[in-house]
Order: C-alpha cells, then sequence, then structure tokens
C-alpha cells in the first residue's frame, strides 16, 4: 500500500511537469491526461471511490477530449514560442513556482495539530452521498445545474460561426 | 504503519505549484488551461485527504470536491470556446499576440 | 448442482488453500488477483477469437453462402490463421508519423476493453473486482477509449485518418449519453451502484426486462452499445466502404489486429452489461450460473451480428440525429416512467407507463420524420 502511493505520486508529478513545459501539444494534453488518471488512482487510495471515478468520467472522458479537439481545431502544433531567446523567461515563472511551493511547505510543516488516521477502513455508500447532496447540499447542487446549463449555452454561442449575410 | 497526511498534503502543493509555473510561463493559452487544470485537481486532491484523515461523520469534503469538477469542466469548455473564437480572428492561439480590443 | 454452479469459485479457492501455508499472506493476495486476471486474460482473446469466426459464419449465412470452412471441420481453426497471418505481416509506419503516438494507439485502444472484463460478474461469486462503484467505473474505463481513438487517428498523420477519428470520437460521446441514461433506469429502481448487487436484485425470472422500462431501456442501452461498439448500422468511421478504413488506415498487421480485438471485446463487455442490468446476469434456473450468463451473452451478440448482415449503414447526419433527437429524449422519458414504476400501485403503473413509452415513441419519430419528408418532396418538385 506505501509503495502505491509514492509510485502514484511520482506519476502524477512527472507527468505535469512534461504537462507544462513540452514543446508539442498534442504530448502536452496526453501528459495531462496520465496526470488525470494519476489522480484519479489517489482518490482511489483515499477510499473515496465515487469521486475517483467522477474524476475519471469527466476529466479524462470530457475534458482532455475537449482539449484535443481543441488542439487539433486551431493547427498549432509546434508552438510557436520556442523562438530563439525566448526560453530564459521560463526562470521568472521557476522562481514564483518555486516561490508559493516554498510558502506552502512552510506552511504545511508548521501545523502541529493535523489529524490522524482514525478507522482504517471506511466506506461511503453511494446512498448517504445522494442523501446528502439533496438535503445540506441542495443550493450547490442547483446553482451547479445553473451553471452547466449556462455553461452549455454560451459555448456553443461563443463558437459558433457567423453566418455570412449574403442576399 | 500508515502514510502521514502531511505527505498528501506535500504532493498537492508541488502539483499546485507546477501547474502554477504552466499558467505563468507558457504563452499558448490551451496550455495555460492545462496548467489552471492541473491546479484544480492539486486542491480537490488536498479536499478528499483531509475527509479521509478525519472522523467519517461528515461528507463535506467528498461533495465539496464533487462539485469543484463540475465547476472546472464547465469552465475549462467555456475557455476552449472562447480559444477558438479568439483563434478564428488572430489565427494564433499564442496570448501575446491578442493585444487588440475590437475584433 | 451446487457444485457445477460454483466449479471455478471452488477451483480457485483449492490453489489457494494450496499455496496458503508457504507464503505471507500480502503474497497469497497478490497470487489470487493474479489468478482471476490470469483466466481473464487468457479467455478474452480465446472469446475474441471465436466472435470473429461467429461472425463470419452468421453473416455468410445471412448473405445465404457458408462462411470460412476450408480451415478445420466448420472453419473452426480459421481464427488461429487469422493470427498467425497478422502477427506475420510486415509494421509499416508512415515515414512522417509520429512514432510514439502511433505505436502506443492500439495499446491504449485495448486496455479499456480488456480491463472492464474484470467488473462484469461471469457467474454467482464470479466477479472479479467486487467494487461498490462498478457501474459507474465500467462507463468511466470506457469513456477513456474515445481518448486512444483520437491519438491513433493524429499518430497517422494521414488527412483521411484524422476525419475518420473525429467522426469516431463525436459519435462515441454522442452515444454515451442515452448508454447511461438507460443504465440510470436501472441504477433508480434497485437503489445501488454495483453490478454484482443490480444482478442479486433480479431472482429467478423476474428480470427487469419484464417491465415497461425495463423494455425500452434494453432496446436503448443495447442501440447505443452497438454504436459505441463501431458496428453497423453505425460504422461509418471505420467501414471498408468508407474513407478508405477511417482512423485505423495506416496501422498494419499486429496493431491493426489489437484495434480489431478491442472492437470485439467491446462488443462482447457491452452485450454482457446489457444482459446483466436487463435480463438479469446469470439469473436463471437449471442450468449453471456461467451457463446462463454466456447463454443470454451470446443471444444479444446473435442480434449483434444479425444487425450487420441486414442494415445498411447510417449517414453520418442522421447517426448524430438519431441520438440527439430520438435516442435522448427518449432516454429521459423512460426514466420517468420508472419514477412512476416505483412510487405507483402496480396496475396504475403498468398502465401508465406502457401509456407514456407508446406516445412518446410515436410523437418522436413523427417529429423526427417530418425534416426527410420533407427533403423528398422538394426533390420530386424540382423534378
Amino acid at each position: 500500500m506505501i509503495f502505491a502511493f509514492y509510485i502514484i505520486s511520482a506519476i502524477i508529478l512527472g507527468s505535469a511537469v512534461l504537462a507544462v513545459s513540452h514543446r508539442n501539444l498534442i504530448y502536452c494534453a496526453l501528459s495531462a491526461s496520465v496526470t488525470f488518471i494519476g489522480t484519479a488512482a489517489l482518490f482511489f487510495l483515499l477510499k473515496a471511490d465515487f469521486i475517483g471515478v467522477v474524476q475519471i468520467l469527466i476529466y479524462v472522458g470530457a475534458v482532455a477530449t475537449l482539449i484535443l479537439f481543441t488542439i487539433m481545431l486551431t493547427k498549432d502544433i509546434v508552438s510557436r514560442e520556442y523562438y530563439v531567446g525566448q526560453k530564459r523567461k521560463w526562470s521568472y515563472g521557476i522562481l514564483t513556482a518555486a516561490c508559493v511551493l516554498g510558502v506552502l511547505i512552510a506552511s504545511i510543516r508548521s501545523q502541529t495539530n493535523l489529524p490522524e488516521l482514525v478507522t482504517a477502513d471506511r466506506q461511503v455508500s453511494m446512498v448517504a452521498l445522494g442523501k446528502e447532496m439533496l438535503t445540506s447540499f441542495l443550493l450547490p447542487f442547483e446553482v451547479i445545474s445553473l451553471l452547466l446549463t449556462a455553461a452549455l449555452i454560451g459555448g456553443i454561442i461563443i463558437s459558433l460561426e457567423e453566418k455570412k449575410k449574403s442576399s | 504503519m500508515s502514510i502521514p497526511i502531511t505527505h498528501y498534503l506535500f504532493v498537492s502543493a508541488a502539483l499546485f505549484a507546477i501547474g502554477l509555473f504552466g499558467a505563468i510561463t507558457r504563452r499558448n493559452a490551451i496550455i495555460i488551461l492545462i496548467g489552471i487544470e492541473i491546479m484544480m485537481n492539486a486542491a480537490n486532491i488536498n479536499l478528499i485527504a483531509f475527509w479521509r484523515y478525519s472522523d467519517g461523520t461528515r461528507l463535506t469534503g467528498q461533495l465539496f470536491t464533487f462539485f469543484g469538477i463540475a465547476i472546472a469542466a464547465a469552465e475549462v469548455a467555456v475557455g476552449l470556446a472562447i480559444v477558438i473564437a479568439v483563434y478564428r480572428v488572430y489565427k494564433s492561439t499564442n496570448v501575446n499576440e491578442v493585444h487588440d480590443m475590437k475584433g | 448442482m451446487e457444485n457445477v454452479d460454483q466449479i471455478f469459485v471452488n477451483a480457485k479457492k483449492a490453489v489457494i488453500d494450496l499455496i496458503d501455508g508457504f507464503l505471507p499472506p500480502q503474497a497469497v493476495l497478490v497470487v489470487s488477483i493474479l489468478i482471476s486476471v490470469g483466466v481473464i486474460a487468457t479467455v478474452a482473446p480465446v472469446i475474441m477469437m471465436y466472435l470473429t469466426w461467429l461472425e463470419r459464419k452468421v453473416v455468410g449465412r445471412i448473405q445465404n453462402r457458408i462462411g470460412p470452412n476450408r480451415v478445420g471441420k466448420f472453419g473452426l481453426l480459421q481464427p488461429i490463421a487469422d493470427g498467425v497471418k497478422m502477427l506475420t505481416k510486415e509494421d509499416i509506419v508512415p515515414e512522417g508519423a509520429d512514432h510514439l503516438l502511433h505505436f502506443l494507439s492500439p495499446v491504449l485502444v485495448v486496455v479499456p476493453a480488456l480491463l472492464v472484463m474484470a467488473l462484469l460478474p461471469w457467474g454467482r461469486n464470479m466477479a472479479a473486482m467486487d467494487v461498490e462503484v462498478g457501474l459507474l467505473l465500467f462507463f468511466a474505463i470506457t469513456s477513456t477509449g474515445t481518448l486512444s481513438i483520437f491519438v491513433g487517428a493524429w499518430g497517422s498523420r494521414n488527412k483521411f485518418s484524422l476525419l475518420g477519428g473525429l467522426r469516431a470520437v463525436a459519435q462515441l460521446i454522442s452515444y454515451e449519453i442515452p448508454q447511461v441514461f438507460s443504465a440510470i433506469v436501472v441504477i433508480m429502481v434497485t437503489g445501488t451502484v454495483s453490478i454484482v448487487k443490480i444482478v442479486e436484485a433480479q431472482p429467478g425470472f423476474n428480470w427487469f426486462v419484464f417491465t415497461p422500462w425495463g423494455f425500452t431501456g434494453l432496446i436503448l442501452f443495447y442501440i447505443a452499445s452497438v454504436a459505441e461498439c463501431n458496428r453497423t448500422p453505425f460504422d461509418l468511421p471505420e467501414a471498408e466502404s468508407e474513407i478508405v478504413a477511417g482512423f485505423h488506415t495506416e496501422y498494419s498487421g499486429m496493431k491493426f489486429a489489437l484495434f480489431y480485438m478491442a472492437e470485439f471485446l467491446q462488443v462482447f463487455s457491452l452485450s454482457a452489461l446489457a444482459a446483466t442490468l436487463f435480463l438479469g446476469g446469470w439469473q436463471g434456473m437449471f442450468l449453471p450460473s456461467w451457463a446462463w450468463f454466456f447463454l443470454k451473452t451470446y443471444s444479444l451478440i446473435f442480434i449483434m451480428l444479425w444487425f450487420r448482415g441486414t442494415f445498411p449503414r447510417l449517414r453520418v447526419d442522421q447517426l448524430m440525429g438519431f441520438a440527439w433527437k430520438f435516442l435522448l429524449p427518449m432516454s429521459m422519458i423512460n426514466i420517468i416512467v420508472a419514477g412512476i414504476w416505483t412510487y405507483a400501485p402496480p396496475m396504475i403503473a403498468w398502465a401508465a407507463g406502457i401509456a407514456i413509452i407508446v406516445i412518446s415513441y410515436t410523437v418522436l419519430t413523427k417529429l423526427n420524420i417530418r425534416f426527410h419528408i420533407d427533403r423528398n418532396r422538394k426533390f420530386i418538385l424540382v423534378d
């Protein structure tokens, strides 16, 4: 069990680095899919089965497909930023990310009363999740449905081709 | 001999930093969106880790993550629609080249 | 009868007891998992090979000819000959193609098709993975197959392959929605997402197909599954008379064999899932449970092969229109019918269910046919 966590973490971090730094856009999108699958594996390890399944369904099944479709439609495969002299600007980005990482790690280490692992085996039934979602979390549920409808309509309208006005 | 929660939090923080690096440095709009998605994944790992290491009375962690995944999916859909619409006008997905207001 | 029913479970238990004394508990767990996985990984290619034989025989008979009958008695060794042919073919990679993507794509297509076989209950107590979210995991894993097809289409650096791949991905994501909605009906009525418990909720012979929502659900799920497997009448992306051969044009030899294998494995697993959800899985009398499972699955597979020999192919706009304008509203109405079924007394539930389904079917077909009639009339007037 312990090895599983370290292997999955290595896969997640390695593919995330590849996803944001590779020159070829398709490889970036596919490495991002590997990151999403690794995150889902981590959710299964943390005994959140339902969320792991939702992660695979939505991120790998829909978001990654959307990203690949957009890459294909915009035809900019070898990203045009790799001209001479532009690579050194990455040092600013690395510096910022390292500062943020340092702040996060320092704040994690300074916590004294983080919880320990209480129960070794906990399974949440989907019936309980559904009931909770429709009683305590009813307002976010309705708002999410409105949001998804708005995203659906907005996405279609934004990417609709303008009809040529001909007489 | 189980994994302390700090390991999960370190992984989440590192993933967040990598996503941040991608969103800041790259100039292709699609890779920026990928960076944003990676950052959201990091936040979800954090939420589920805290849910797991707490007592199991509340399901807030899981449901929060569920709504977060839904929001991220909606956002990436609209974001990619905008990228396609901008590409039609400027013929480029490089965010440095999109600098006029009139389309 | 109990012995024959549990023969595989008892065999595995005997092997585990044999090695239990020698190894620590974690190793015994790993060996137990390896036995299940090994059996499935051995059985799946054999199923796929004899499914190709069955297809050629059945389609041949429908077309009034005998299928393969030269290699072995009744052509039973034909799949082995096919396998040898595909293994010894030259592996051609186009010059400008992306070597990594070209190599990975057949593998990525086969992995989900093989992975979901561990979730199916092959008999009583014979599901290799008894996860609580089994059905959702099945749909999640099959939805990652769309990504692999896109990778394959892109990796061959051929505009026609790319077009075929885009059409295939559009078809797959369009038909996922009616497929999942038809399965939601079963989840609603049984209250659980685990496939093993869904089968146990259909004891004896009262399967879900004998209810109005179950019957409609089976037909909708089955049609959506036929489209998910890229079979005729929905095989526009990969048909032989279409754009060269769709997205797997540039793959030869073993890579093509892997694509082919993935398609047939998907045929088997989706038919098995339809049999499990609606036809009662391994439930039945007089025969052992795994025999019922294979009987039901192979009847549904036979219907799929029958479709191949009978129906012409749909055009791409007809394909998309069918999914979004007919199957999706029909499956939503099916959910309402199942809701009424759960909460109304039996007489009202049956009457209301059948009435709503018949009315909505006629309304939807009338709404959808009107456009075709208008188009035809326009042509006749112009003539």
